[in-house]
């Protein structure tokens, strides 16, 4: 388990710019791997459709999750994420333009391990990965690996 | 006593006494001279003897012996050759017997009046003695020392004694303990003050007999006299006549039947049970100071004197009159009087029942009866066995069998062959004591017709609660089943479209809340993309931009900025109208003030004193009142930004209950706009002078009208405004009625 790639879901183009760009200037060396539909997010996951034979154990540091998406939204991802076993402690930020408390409140309903609020400040995204106890991971990149066989 | 010889031997003796003396001085003449001295003897012992007359034929034989034998000449009678002293002996014989003679008599006869007097007196005590001891009652005479000094047989069996035992002996030895009897303290009493005494006394023998004595107790010389007669049996007949009198008294006075008795002639009550009083109200005594017009209503009182006239015979009624309770409340009571005499007075027994709800009953029996009889709806009473009982002309109305076809048969008759087991469940739900309500069924008619009728049907009871039958009412409802069918269609058509209706607005809604969502997300995303790239563009390029440049890229952030303001403004106002009322007792005075505090914070330079009248209380949604109070204290900041010494304040009208008002000294508004002020996007100023989007007072107002309130503003230019809202309380006014 040797991958450090951040899975951004996003379908707007330019909030990917304006996230990667954020996430660059915080320093974030970490790949990037953008879905930009919910669908394509669980294929990515689960080793499916584009990205069949990808091994799911093989999971991504962390998923970035838009919540207003085509075809699959969000929550449904989310859903489908902590259903399964494999998946299940996959840390998931939600990551949103809206302020509806009901957004909030089902996120986290659902498992979302953050909320981070668009655009994304790269401070509260901080916070955020703090939070997850990523921080380290995710901003050395030859840190010693004491987590990478934690899920095994 | 001596009896006296008999007569006989007197006379005996007055012959035989003078011829012994004779034979005697014949014998011894010589030495025997004195010859009268010694006849004499024989006189005296004569009439000592026998008195007069033997005395005197003792005299006279002796005076002829003497003459005879004993004086010359000698052997004749011869007096006149007596010599003188001869004649002169006898003589004083003659004389001297006759005086002893006599004297004798005298002696004799006192003698025997003494004698007889002595056996009188002893014929009279024997006879009082005898009549003492015969007597029934106990005689007893006790001298001073208590010891008995007489006592007869039947005082002695009183005490169960004898009298041979008793007398001697003190009556304490005789009775021991009787010196601490009411009985002694009763003698001790005569003894001591010498006052007769009469006394009934229960005197226990030391044996444990016991018996009740009426005791005469009198004083006598010799200490007292005591006469007790035994009345044990005639108490015992007068406690029995007292027993007896007792229960016919408590017969009256507890007879749980009120009862009284009237003097026939005065009217007045005589004696009443307690029955009567607590029926009455009246006490015994208020009782007998009435008369028996005073429970009667004033009315009926003629007609009572009448009656009471009238009525000669033994035993009257039963009558039903009114009578008057204390209270004044008249009841019905039957009467039945029984003429009876008390103290030789002519008296009736009067025996009342209160009938009020038999009555009553009767009336409402009546009355049931004719409601029955009048009603429309068909009344039918059954048995247990479905017989029909009874039929009524709403019955024959609705079946068209007549009473006297119906009454006897079977209620089968009405039901259609299909529907028989109906009866069945209903006769089962009545067996177990249960209603039948509005049962709707079909029941045949006489001519074969099928009608629609509901039924209720409930059971009958008798006295003792025993269900013996049932009573039916129908109602033809077929006119009614049609008039339902109808309302029913409609019900359903009007149904299906409060249904459809309700799904578009609901779809509405859905729409509604969809463009919300839709806004805070879509329209936020490009004004996040303006501001996130303007910024990308300053930072990244800095060096590369001018200042104009710059300046224009900050205009851009700017405007991005107040419209995602507008856009956060927007969608309180849509969530204000859509968020769901939570109504609760709020402490407006300190959420005014926590509101103001973090106003100030905007911007802690300005000092605007915010003054909040205390206690203010109201029924409302905690959160929109906040949203109020935010957004009318935010105005009012912003538009005292350019007042001197700017003043904001929050309280209540004191005239209104529910007004509630926040006024400023800012720059106030005109008047002529003041309907203006409450619409969204509406603005009085330009946002050169006062920055905001304009929707605030439109949230206010939408919030304060969902609170069933209203809201108003007063103001002048550069005079400040006053914004006012009220809430009514609803909860108060609810819980008032």
């Amino acid at each position: 388990m040797d991958n450090k790639v951040i899975l951004l879901v996003e379908d707007n183009p330019r909030d990917e710019a304006l996230t990667l760009r954020a996430l660059r200037k915080g320093n974030i060396l970490n790949e990037i791997i953008v879905a930009r539909d919910g669908v394509e997010a669980l294929d990515y996951i689960f080793g499916r459709g584009k990205y069949l034979g990808r091994e799911v154990n093989d999971r991504p540091q962390l998923v970035l999750l838009d919540l207003k998406l085509p075809k699959m939204d969000g929550f449904e991802v989310l859903g489908e994420i902590r259903g399964d076993d494999r998946t299940r402690h996959q840390p998931v930020v939600v990551f949103t333009s809206s302020d509806e408390e009901a957004d909030l409140v089902r996120s986290y309903d659902l498992g979302a391990n953050s909320y981070v609020r668009k655009p994304v400040d790269f401070d509260q995204f901080l916070e955020a990965t703090k939070q997850l106890g990523l921080y380290w991971l995710l901003t050395n990149m030859v840190a010693p690996a004491t987590v990478n066989n934690a899920d095994g | 006593m001596k009896k006296r010889p008999s007569r006989y031997v007197a006379f005996f003796a007055a012959l035989a006494a003078p011829v012994l003396i004779g034979v005697a001085v014949e014998l011894s003449w010589p030495v025997f001279d004195a010859i009268a001295s010694i006849f004499l003897l024989a006189v005296m012992l004569c009439a000592w003897l026998g008195g007069f007359f033997p005395g005197f034929i003792s005299l006279f034989i002796s005076l002829l012996i003497a003459r005879y034998f004993f004086t010359e000449p000698y052997n004749s009678f011869s007096i006149s050759g007596l010599s003188p002293d001869d004649s002169t002996r006898l003589l004083t014989l003659g004389v001297t017997g006759i005086f002893v003679s006599v004297a004798s008599e005298f002696m004799h006869r006192a003698r025997q009046r003494n004698e007889e007097s002595i056996e009188t007196s002893r014929k009279s005590e024997e006879r009082f003695r005898t009549t003492l001891e015969s007597l029934i009652e106990g005689c007893q005479i006790i001298d001073r020392d208590w010891r008995y000094l007489y006592v007869n047989a039947a005082a002695a069996k009183q005490g169960g004694q004898t009298v041979e035992r008793l007398l001697g002996r003190t009556i304490i030895e005789a009775f021991p303990g009787i010196e601490q009897t009411g009985l002694f303290d009763a003698f001790r009493k005569t003894m001591e003050d010498r006052t007769p005494q009469q006394i009934e006394n229960e005197f226990t023998r030391a044996d444990g007999v016991s018996a009740w004595f009426q005791v005469v107790i009198q004083p006598v010389p010799e200490g007292i006299f005591i006469l007790s007669a035994d009345i044990t049996e005639r108490k015992r007949y007068d406690e029995a006549l007292n027993e007896s009198e007792k229960r016919y008294r408590l017969l009256f006075e507890y007879n749980p039947l009120c009862m009284w008795v009237y003097d026939v002639e005065t009217l007045s009550f005589v004696d009443v049970n307690e029955a009567a009083c607590a029926a009455y109200g009246f006490s015994r005594d208020e009782f007998l100071k009435m008369s028996i017009k005073d429970i009667r209503p004033e009315d009926d009182v003629p007609a009572l004197l009448m009656d009471v006239a009238s009525t000669d015979a033994a035993i009257d009624g039963p009558n039903i009159w009114k009578h008057r309770k204390k209270d004044g409340t008249l009841i019905d009571a039957e009467i039945i009087s029984h003429e009876i005499v008390i103290n030789d007075r002519r008296s009736r027994l009067v025996l009342a029942t209160d009938v009020t709800e038999r009555k009553r009953a009767e009336k409402n029996v009546a009355l049931l009866a004719a409601i029955v009889e009048s009603s429309d709806a068909a009344i039918i009473s059954k048995d247990l066995n479905g017989t029909i009982l009874s039929w009524n002309p709403g019955a024959q109305e609705l079946y068209g069998y007549t009473a006297s076809e119906a009454v006897g048969q079977s209620v089968t008759m009405l039901i259609p062959q299909d529907r028989l087991n109906e009866e069945l469940q209903i006769l089962e739900h009545i067996r177990h004591d249960e209603l039948v309500n509005y049962f709707e069924t079909k029941r045949r008619r006489k001519d074969g017709t099928l009608i629609d009728v509901s039924l209720t049907v409930s059971p009958i009871k008798d006295n003792r609660g025993q269900i013996i039958g049932a009573s039916k009412i129908a109602r033809d409802i077929t006119e009614q089943k049609r008039a339902e069918e109808k309302i029913r269609r409609l019900n359903e058509e009007l149904e299906q479209r409060v249904f459809d209706r309700t799904a578009q607005l609901q779809a509405a809604n859905k729409e509604l809340e969809a463009f919300s969502y839709s806004v805070s997300h879509d329209l936020r995303a490009p004004l996040r993309h303006i501001n996130g790239f303007s910024l990308a563009l300053l930072e990244d390029y800095e060096e590369k931009l001018d200042d104009t440049g710059k300046s224009y890229l900050n205009e851009i952030r700017g405007a991005s900025y107040d419209m995602g303001q507008l856009i956060d403004d927007i969608l309180e106002l849509s969530r204000v109208t859509r968020s769901e009322m939570k109504r609760e007792r709020v402490d407006l005075s300190k959420l005014a003030s926590e509101v103001a505090s973090r106003i100030k914070q905007i911007d802690v330079s300005r000092d605007v004193p915010f003054m909040i009248e205390d206690g203010l209380n109201a029924y409302c949604d905690k959160d929109l009142i906040r949203i109020v109070l935010v957004n009318l204290f935010e105005n009012s900041w912003k538009f005292t930004s350019k007042t001197k010494s700017p003043e904001v304040t929050f309280g209540k009208e004191p005239t209104s209950e529910a007004w509630y008002f926040v006024r400023d000294n800012g720059a106030g508004f005109d008047m002529a706009y003041a309907d203006k002020l409450f619409g969204a996007f509406q603005r009085l100023h330009n946002p050169a002078s006062f920055e905001g989007t304009g929707i605030g007072l439109s949230t206010v107002q939408r919030i304060i009208h969902r609170h069933g309130g209203v809201v108003r503003a007063e103001g002048e230019v550069d005079r400040g405004a006053t914004f006012y809202f009220s809430l009514p309380d609803t909860k108060e006014r609810v819980d008032g009625q």
